[in-house]
Formats: structure tokens, C-alpha cells, sequence
């Protein structure tokens, strides 16, 4: 069983580990199986990763090319001490690595029994005729969009280490059943942390056109065929060795997988989606339990608005669009983690970008530290608007800011340690009754807000998602002229 | 590096792989990093590297175009 993380060997960022077991059959191998997680402490400069002003990759964590961590179905003991020694949290990395091996076990049962009912010749067949499917569908979903050259540019507003943007340009060609995504022209590569491997750039225009195209295609190799993605060595969407990356994965990403969405704005407007608040937000912190002493380490994400879309409003408060996370239960993050409380925890009124179709709310969090805690951030969105289209309105920025013990005033990170971004910076130590104030970014708007159903308004209104002022506004909504009381 | 015989429009090289070396190997079309193997292409006299013979060609008749 094979294990490496080293994003300049196929992973997405260094937290990010990949288990390969090989599937044998009547003495040769039939097939791979193959999982990824993300660890939860990967042996960074600061507890959790994604310290957002790493200059080089091997401040991110600990560097694993693939090395076989089990042989012949034994562990291999010194892999294990190599990685143990490394991470803040061994515990919970071995107890992690032996869910991922569990399910490659039954992954190779479940594949062992199908060969054992059909036979080892109709599963080989069976599997490669499910890519010609795919990438048949795909193809087909592709013809369906208008040929034409589309392009759009957006920006990554700051590396942590230089208070500049980085600008990514797309230049979007559909030609019939085929997909040209480049990026030249893109910005050279940041110092800080927030470079995309060509894997992470990849995945993230795919993430594109899954969102467009029918949700059944089958997820295989075949339904990425039709797409050539350029993406030039030594910039911001395929940086070169030993360029941080851990921003790539949770900020480039989703800024990328929105720039499809804009570019294909006016060919597709019905299947399009206004800009999400494109930031997982990622906000670590770790030290040491005062009840047991034990180090612990926590990558808390926080939700974002999502962009409207025609039919229906952005989403509140969901992991931005290449995550996968849930929301993590206020009871659960007090209890695990004893370094905060959680003082609030609400939807931000008018963060949503006005719109026809209105953009998700972002939010806010406040917490007051409990115990010494260090703490990293890696945000984004907090300078640079989330986009609407069509006529929609941008969606409210976010932002990250600190209050001192007996203060009385938030102020910036950069005020207040001087830090060279106000949401990119990490292994900062907090004390007891110091605050810290997080607000989402909403989503973006889609279509003319003047074109919202009023009964929509007032029901934005009495829900609390909009107040009167912006209603007004943004929405040229007078109370009572659609019969509800707003 | 190990090389296949040449054909009329390229040949595979198979690079040799180094961990004390990490020198990367990029497709001239897409950028991608060459994991394995790659096609090499000689066009106006200047080698080329690309994942395959179909970036090779996208690479004359799209790149080269496009960007001229």
C-alpha cells in the first residue's frame, strides 16, 4: 500500500494524503484503488497547516514521496515513525492513515467479488466501455454550448507576503465536443502560499462543467477527455517547485471554477452562476489542551453565500464550491477545541449580492480565546468583491479582525501585529479574553434586481436576509405595493 | 533517458527519474508536468516536449496560430 502527499509528485496540497492499494488477481495486478484525505496536522511551521505566509513548500508540512507505508500487507514500521514524529497530532493521524486503509480493504473486496461473479475479462470490458460513456456524454454536453472564444479575469488579491494582486486570465474556446481552458497571461507564481499545481487547476475547471453539464455522466477519466487545459509553468495556476501551494486548493480553486461561470455568462446564461464568496475561509489554530496538556491542532472552514442562479437564490453559508465540508456544530467546536468560545454565530444581513436571484448570505463568528491558542488564517474575498452577473450586485466582502483582552476596539490583523495581509498570515498567539471577529463573504447576484419579485423582497426582509434600507436601494422596493408588509 | 525508435513526427523519451534531482519536464502545449514519459517533436528546428502526440499537434495547428 502506497501513501504520498508531495503536491509536485500528484497531490493537491501537502495536507492532502493519497493511499494506492494495488488489487491482485490470479497472480497480477487488475487494478488500483485509491483514497485522499486531508490531515488535520500535517507537520507545518504553525499547528494545521496552511500557514499563510509560507515561502517555500516545506514549510507546509512534512514532504512524502510515495513510499509504501504497507508491504505485503504488513506495516512498515520506520514510514510510520518517519510520520508520527512529524505530525503535532500523532493520534489522530494513525487513527485517519487506518480509516483510509479500511476502506481500501473493502474497496478491494467489493472489486474482488465483482470479478468473482462476472469474471475478470466483462469487468475489464465493463470499465472501459463506462469511459467511452462518460466521455461520449460529455462531449455531448459540450456540443450543446455555443461555439465561440469567451474570456474573463479575475484576481487573487494578496500571497500574504506581498500586499499586491495576482491576476488570472481565462480564455475559455468551445469547439463543438471540445474545451480549450487557458490561462496564459496569468500572474508568475506568488511568493506566498496561494499557488495552484497544474492538478488543482485542472480540477478545478472539471468542477466547472460538472456544475453545467447533467449530473449522471458517470466521474471517470473518460468525462475529462474532451477538455485541454493550458496553464503556463511558473504562474499562479501551475507553479513550479518549491512554490507554496496550500492556498491553491482551498482559494485559486474555487476562484478558477468561478471564472468558467463568468466567462459563460452570455453563452449560457440559464446554466450559469454568479460568483461564490470563493474562500474556504480556512482559519487553524493548535496548541496544547489545558485539561490533558495533549497538543491538538483544528482547520476550522467556514461557510460562504453562493451565487443566484436563474430560479433561486445562492445558498447561505455553505463550504465554498470545491469543498467538501460540513459545518462544524457549535457544541462540537467548544467541546474538541478548549482554546475559544463561540460568543455568535449568524447570517450577515445584505451580504448577498442584490439580484433577481439573490446571492447566499455570508456570516459572522465572533470568539473569545480561553487558552493560549496559535492561530493561522489563509481568507480571501476580503478585497476584491464576489462578482455578480447579468445586472446582479456583488456580494459583501469578508474579513478577519482581533480585539485584545480589556480592548475596546476590533482592529486588523495588520494594525494590530503587523502582518503583511489582513486575512494570509499564521502562527500568531492568542491569549485568554483576546476576540476574534470572522465574517463570510455572500454570493454574488444574478440578473437585475429590479427584476426580483417584491414578495420576495418582503419576505427577504421579514426573514432578516435583507434589511429595508437595501431593499429600498438595491431593489427599488416600496412596502405594502406587493401586498405583504415588508 | 531511455528512447523509443523515432517515428516520422516524434519519438517517447522515458526520463530517468531522480529524487536527488528534482527537476521537472513541462508539456510545451499544456504545461502539465511530464509524469512518466513524453513525446518529443522537433518543429522548425527546436525540440519540443508534449504528453503526447495530440498536444503536438493542438501545438502547431492551435498554439502556434493563436499566438503567432
Amino acid at each position: 500500500m502506497l501513501l504520498h502527499n508531495d503536491p509536485y509528485r500528484g497531490s493537491g496540497h501537502v495536507p492532502e494524503h493519497m493511499m494506492l492499494k494495488p488489487i491482485f488477481y490470479e497472480g497480477r495486478i487488475v487494478a488500483f484503488v485509491a483514497n485522499v484525505a486531508h490531515m488535520s496536522e500535517p507537520g507545518a511551521k504553525t499547528p494545521g497547516g496552511l500557514s499563510g505566509d509560507a515561502t517555500e513548500v516545506f514549510q507546509e508540512g512534512l514532504l512524502l514521496p510515495p513510499v509504501k507505508i504497507k508491504r505485503r500487507g504488513e506495516d512498515v514500521p520506520d514510514i510510520w515513525k518517519i510520520i508520527l514524529a512529524n505530525h503535532r497530532t500523532p493520534k489522530v493521524t494513525y487513527g485517519d492513515f487506518r480509516a483510509m486503509m479500511a476502506s481500501l480493504d473493502l474497496a478491494e473486496a467489493r472489486i474482488l467479488e465483482l470479478i468473482a461473479a462476472h469474471g475478470i475479462d466483462l469487468v475489464n470490458a465493463a470499465t472501459a466501455e463506462l469511459l467511452t460513456i462518460a466521455e461520449a456524454r460529455m462531449k455531448a454536453e459540450i456540443a450543446g454550448i455555443p461555439n465561440g472564444v469567451y474570456h474573463f479575469e479575475d484576481v487573487i488579491e494578496d500571497d500574504g507576503i506581498t500586499d499586491r494582486p495576482y491576476p488570472i486570465l481565462l480564455r475559455l474556446e468551445i469547439q463543438d465536443e471540445r474545451v480549450i481552458a487557458d490561462f496564459t497571461g496569468s500572474a508568475p507564481q506568488a511568493i506566498g502560499p496561494v499557488n495552484a499545481i497544474y492538478a488543482v487547476t485542472a480540477s478545478a475547471v472539471y468542477n466547472a462543467f460538472l456544475h453545467l453539464t447533467d449530473p449522471t455522466i458517470p466521474r471517470n477519466e473518460g468525462c475529462y477527455r474532451p477538455f485541454v487545459i493550458i496553464a503556463p509553468p511558473g504562474t499562479i495556476v501551475n507553479c513550479t517547485f518549491p512554490a507554496p501551494v496550500a492556498g491553491g486548493n482551498t482559494e485559486t480553486s474555487p476562484r478558477i471554477t468561478d471564472m468558467i461561470f463568468g466567462a459563460l455568462a452570455g453563452a449560457i446564461p440559464d446554466r450559469i452562476v454568479a460568483a461564490c464568496g470563493g474562500t474556504s475561509s480556512p482559519f487553524l489554530f493548535g496548541g496544547a489542551d489545558p485539561r490533558t496538556g495533549e497538543l491538538y491542532a483544528h482547520f476550522h472552514f467556514e461557510g460562504v453565500g453562493w451565487g443566484g442562479r436563474v430560479g433561486l437564490d445562492g445558498n447561505n453559508m455553505v463550504v465554498t464550491i470545491n469543498g467538501n465540508c460540513r459545518n462544524t456544530p457549535v457544541e462540537v467546536f467548544e467541546t474538541r477545541y478548549p482554546s475559544f468560545l463561540i460568543d455568535a454565530y449568524r447570517l450577515t444581513p445584505d451580504s448577498g449580492g442584490p439580484g433577481q436571484w439573490r446571492g447566499g448570505l455570508g456570516g459572522e463568528r465572533i470568539l473569545t480565546v480561553t487558552a493560549d491558542v496559535t492561530v493561522s488564517a489563509l481568507l480571501n474575498r476580503m478585497k476584491a468583491d464576489p462578482w455578480g452577473v447579468l445586472g446582479g450586485g456583488n456580494g459583501a466582502r469578508g474579513g478577519i479582525w482581533i480585539k485584545r483582552a480589556g480592548g475596546e476596539t476590533w482592529k486588523t490583523f495588520v494594525e494590530q501585529f503587523g502582518t503583511a495581509s489582513p486575512s494570509k498570515f499564521s502562527g500568531i498567539l492568542l491569549h485568554p479574553g483576546d476576540q476574534v471577529r470572522i465574517t463570510m463573504p455572500g454570493g454574488g447576484g444574478y440578473g437585475d434586481p429590479h427584476d426580483r419579485d417584491p414578495a420576495m423582497v418582503a419576505a427577504d426582509i421579514a426573514n432578516g436576509f435583507v434589511t429595508a434600507g437595501q431593499a429600498r436601494l438595491a431593489y427599488g422596493y416600496e412596502s405594502g405595493k406587493e401586498g405583504a408588509d415588508g | 533517458m531511455a528512447e523509443s525508435a523515432p517515428t516520422a513526427n516524434g519519438e517517447w523519451i522515458t526520463p530517468d527519474v531522480s529524487y536527488v534531482d528534482p527537476q521537472r519536464i513541462f508539456c510545451d502545449l499544456c504545461g502539465r508536468p511530464i509524469a512518466r514519459r513524453f513525446w518529443r517533436v522537433t518543429i522548425d528546428g527546436e525540440q519540443h516536449t508534449f504528453c503526447d502526440p495530440e498536444h503536438a499537434d493542438l501545438f502547431r495547428t492551435w498554439a502556434e496560430p493563436t499566438y503567432e
